[in-house]
């Protein structure tokens, strides 16, 4: 059973539609990365899950009753947000044990709550420190402590690691990865950064405009993007699109790539995306294994990054990507041209 | 820390240091620590030092403020005053502060601060004529009242203590509500948001975090009003006729009507040492509330 479901939500503010008609189910202790990119709508979704605003349509379900009429006081969800906001005038643990005390927890167990929750944070000893005397990463443990604290239905985070630095934020997804799975809670993680909803999440929804382009595992939506946005947004991709032509996909003067699957047949045109590193470069008129596609370009670039190589190519006025490991084979130089080979079910059809 | 950090190493020179600062104090000594002084000698006078008259060092003066009931009460009431129009600016102030800070966002707040400061513009004995206007019987809020309610007759505020009340909360309460709204809109809205995501309902969140983080702003406001409201003379006198007799107009009178100085001196250091005392009572609950 789904902990949440949101079924056909939508919201506007004024002229904005911040959601059109987002329908999700995020299953019972999985960790949901919610992707895309800023003001799209995803802080709104996250709002109306914790019950801040009421949506304009639809519903959503936590843990399988519909809490449309239940305000945010009663709906039992821990919410962490990008500015921590933890309250200036308490300290550490009586910020923790705010959650609890407006449940009217007795005291001791209040304490032993407490003090667990800084454990699983790693603070504890900093119970009686007040938050303007934490570092970034330890203000963001605590909000996270107070947050999961009172054993909410579900783990709301806001863009909780967008105002650390690269370093903090790597071992801060570490850290938060192992807390979620120590508890067990479902996790509504919102985030624009598609490395971070790749490394950190089981299931991505990507939204684009306020409507879900695509919603699944991270590997699924990595390989086989639906849209040529879901493509581009998360990891790169190379996008050829022209006319279909007996299910291959035309590029003029009789150059034609063969999908992955059939194309959409009633299309009079398709598009299809590549990731650079199934792309590979060989010399030219290199004769490609029977089936694959290729295509002949010039090196622009190479770009050594250490443990690959990124090639800008030349192709048709536009420009291409291939990732190559470094192997320590020969590298082609800016101005040669090649030829660039791939497997036909690296070819996806995307819609445009 | 900061000193030494600042510039390029080393500390500040004595000599920047007073080329920076002595102006200042040069401006604080000769237009607040020299006339106090100068009051405070006259506070222990026998007799203003003018012309022929003969003046010798005394403690009459302070002597008098203990012998007679009349200044102890007067001063009483005049504390009691204070407390009331600081109360009153509290409660009308900080709501309003709120919603400024809080519910309204964009020209409307603009519109709405500018009235708020409206009355700073105005001369202050205009603004208590105009109270005038409004609550004499036949007054614009006399007629108002009984045109609704006949029945009502003569409302008779004009010269009654609630008269001088209204008076001095329309002039003090915009102090309140800017160190109010300066506080309040330090509180961040995702601050009160995780209150409620963690269950609190609005009570809890006023008590345990809008109160006690705007409270710096409620004492500046508080101090702001009390202090002159316990020495006014203008509103007391012109609103309250008979009954505007308070320390504040005593003390004008001793300067601009009887002409005895020292007395008014000693008058005004004795409120300004209540005034003292009474916050040194208060500093630990001040600090308490500052968190
Ligand atoms: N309270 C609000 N009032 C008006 N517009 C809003 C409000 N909240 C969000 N929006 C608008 O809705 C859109 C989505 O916002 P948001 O959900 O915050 O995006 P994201 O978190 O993905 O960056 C934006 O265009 C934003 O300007
Ligand atoms: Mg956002």
């Amino acid at each position: 059973m789904a902990a949440v479901s949101v079924s056909g939500v939508s919201k506007r503010f004024g002229p904005v539609q911040a959601l059109d008609g987002v329908s999700l189910d995020f299953a019972n202790g999985g960790f949901f990365a919610l992707l895309g990119p800023s003001g799209c709508g995803k802080t709104t979704l996250l709002r109306l899950i914790a019950g801040f605003d009421a949506p304009d349509a639809g519903q959503i379900g936590i843990g399988g009753e519909r809490v449309d009429g239940t305000p945010v006081e009663r709906r039992n969800v821990g919410m962490m947000f990008q500015s921590y906001a933890l309250f200036p005038n308490m300290t550490v643990a009586d910020n923790v044990g705010f959650g609890l005390r407006v449940r009217s927890v007795p005291w001791p167990e209040r304490r032993r709550r407490v003090g667990e929750a800084l454990d699983l944070v790693h603070l504890s000893g900093l119970g009686d420190r007040r938050p303007h005397q934490l570092s970034g990463g330890q203000r963001q443990r605590v909000a996270l402590a107070r947050a999961i604290v009172i054993a909410p239905r579900v783990l709301l985070l806001d863009e909780p690691l967008s105002a650390l630095d690269k370093a903090l934020r790597v071992s801060m997804q570490v850290e938060l990865r192992r807390i979620q799975r120590e508890v067990g809670i479902t996790t509504i993680f919102v985030t624009h950064d598609q490395e971070e909803a790749l490394s950190l999440s089981d299931r991505i929804g990507i939204l684009r405009d306020g409507r879900l382009v695509q919603e699944g595992p991270p590997r699924a939506l990595y390989e086989r993007p639906a849209t040529a946005f879901a493509a581009t947004f998360l990891g790169e991709a190379n996008l050829f699109a022209g006319p279909v032509d007996g299910g291959r996909i035309s590029l003029g003067d009789g150059a034609a790539l063969c999908p992955s699957g059939p194309p959409d047949p009633g299309a009079a045109t398709a598009t299809v995306a590549v990731r650079p590193e199934k792309m590979r470069v060989t010399a030219a008129a290199t004769v490609p294994e029977t089936g694959w596609n290729w295509l002949d370009a010039v090196v622009e670039q190479h770009i050594f990054t250490g443990s690959s190589l990124t090639y800008l190519l030349a192709w048709r006025g536009g420009s291409l990507k291939v990732f190559e490991q470094t192997l320590g084979e020969a590298v082609a130089v800016p101005g040669e041209a090649v030829r660039v080979v791939w497997r036909p079910e690296h070819t996806v059809p995307v819609m445009p | 820390m900061a000193a030494q950090s600042a510039g390029g190493g080393g500390r500040p020179t004595v000599r920047t240091l007073a080329t920076l600062l002595g102006p200042a104090y040069v401006w604080l000594l000769l237009t607040i620590f020299l006339p106090l002084s100068a009051m405070l000698y006259f506070s222990f006078l026998s007799d203003v030092p003018v012309g022929a008259r003969e003046a010798e060092l005394t403690l009459e003066n302070y002597a008098a403020f203990f012998e007679r009931d009349f200044y102890r009460s007067l001063m009483l009431r005049s504390f009691q005053l204070g407390a009331v129009v600081t109360g009153l600016c509290l409660l009308i102030g900080f709501p309003c502060a709120y919603i400024l800070a809080k519910s309204i966002k964009g020209r409307a707040r603009e519109a709405l601060f500018l009235l708020v400061i409206l009355p700073f513009w105005t001369n202050a004995l205009v603004r208590v004529f105009s109270w005038t206007m409004v609550l004499r019987g036949n007054g614009v809020l006399e007629r108002a009242v009984n045109a609704v309610f006949p029945e009502v007759g003569p409302l008779g505020l004009m010269f009654t203590y609630p008269a001088i009340v209204v008076g001095l909360v329309h002039s003090y309460l915009p102090y309140m509500i800017l160190t109010c709204y300066v506080s309040l809109q330090a509180i961040d809205d995702d601050v009160i948001d995780a209150a409620r995501a963690l269950g609190a309902g609005w009570g809890t969140i006023l008590r345990r975090l809008v109160l006690p983080l705007a409270a710096p702003g409620m004492i500046a406001g508080a101090v702001l009003i009390f202090v002159p409201v316990i020495g006014s003379f203008m509103e007391p006198r012109i609103l309250g006729g008979t009954q505007g007799t308070f320390i504040g107009t005593v003390i004008e009178d001793q300067f601009t009507a009887v002409f005895n100085w020292p007395l008014g001196a000693a008058l005004s250091f004795l409120m300004l040492g209540f005034v003292l005392a009474l916050f040194a009572l208060a500093a630990p609950a001040f600090r308490r509330l500052d968190g």
